[in-house]
């Protein structure tokens, strides 16, 4: 004898043994967790209730009971969250994130040119020290309001380091090692750069 | 080298063009999509189709609309936009390209077949 619990998914009812339940359940969870960190992850999440709810109806039908068996073979059609996608994050941000930047390994001052407010020296600096650039500006400009050595300072730097160039530079600026891999994403990220900056240009006039 | 990691990745790409290439006919259920997908052997677990076709929509590939069903609650259509229509031409063009250049890499290496 075994209890049966009335389910609802997107619309559709069902009957499920209380061991179907729980596995069910705990495969449901598994990709809620996976996807609620993401924008659009409800959206994923409902999508795939809506696909296992009509793969229950062409099984069982609307009144019919859902057992382990259906359950397992339904998890086998979907497959588990971590065969969904693969990990690695399809996010394309071009703004660099300081805070991320810690090993100091092949580290290089450079100009920091594709996050420039004047000429890079501070979002360089910040690259450098692994520390948001703002910390800079605002040193920067509280040396201008006190006696205008913040100027002097920042004119002098601008002479002194080169900015980042090549891709190789910027590799070093931002303290990744000059591997083949490395330079491919690297160049990946130069080209979303200059087509952003292009698009942005051309709209501008338009 | 990971083989398993390479498969992985073509399967991606390939399945990425595909689902563009099937909703280029017009308005598909995501359920049909997984048929002709599983037909031609290009999907091992459902569960890749549904983020996927989330990101493409929120890319501007896709849009969908809400139809009724004689079977239960509305289901979500899918066809492609202009700017999916335009990715599509793009990747036609970079298959054929790719499946020329791996013909000659293959045919010159004929040992290796």
């Amino acid at each position: 004898m075994k209890k049966t619990i009335r389910i609802h998914i997107s619309g559709f009812i069902f009957n499920i043994d209380e061991d179907a339940y729980k596995i069910l359940d705990k495969w449901l969870n598994r990709i809620s967790e996976k996807y609620k960190n993401e924008e659009d992850g409800e959206e994923i999440f409902n999508d795939i209730e809506m696909r296992v709810a009509e793969l229950f109806e062409e099984k069982v039908g609307n009144e019919g009971v859902v057992t382990q068996k259906e359950v397992e073979e339904i998890i086998k059609t979907m497959g588990q969250p971590e065969d969904f996608e693969n990990d690695e994050e399809p996010v394309t941000e071009n703004k660099t994130d300081y805070s991320k930047k810690k090993s100091r390994k092949q580290r290089r001052l450079y100009r920091d040119e594709e996050n420039k407010i004047i000429a890079g020296v501070c979002s360089g600096l910040g690259n450098y020290f692994g520390i948001d650039p703002v910390i800079f500006r605002l040193l920067f400009v509280a040396g201008l309001i006190i006696g205008g050595f913040g100027t002097l300072l920042y004119i002098i730097l601008w002479i002194a380091i080169p900015k980042a160039e090549t891709i190789a530079q910027k590799l070093e600026m931002n303290g990744e090692p000059v591997t083949i891999s490395n330079i491919e994403k690297a160049i990946k990220e130069e080209i979303d750069w200059v087509k952003e900056k292009w698009f942005r240009r051309k709209k501008r006039r338009n | 080298m990971n083989i398993e990691n390479v498969k992985a990745q073509m399967r991606k790409g390939v399945l990425e063009y595909c689902t563009l290439s099937i909703l280029s006919k017009g308005y598909a259920y995501a359920s049909d999509i997984i048929k002709e997908l599983k037909n031609a052997e290009l999907i091992v677990v459902e569960g890749t189709l549904y983020p996927l076709l989330t990101r493409q929509k929120n890319a501007g590939l896709l849009t969908y609309k809400w139809e009724e069903s004689t079977q239960g609650p509305p289901r979500k259509y899918y066809k492609l936009t202009e700017k999916g229509e335009a990715a599509l031409n793009e990747l036609n063009k970079s298959w054929n390209y790719l499946t020329q250049s791996v013909e000659k890499i293959r045919t010159k290496n004929t040992g290796n077949l």
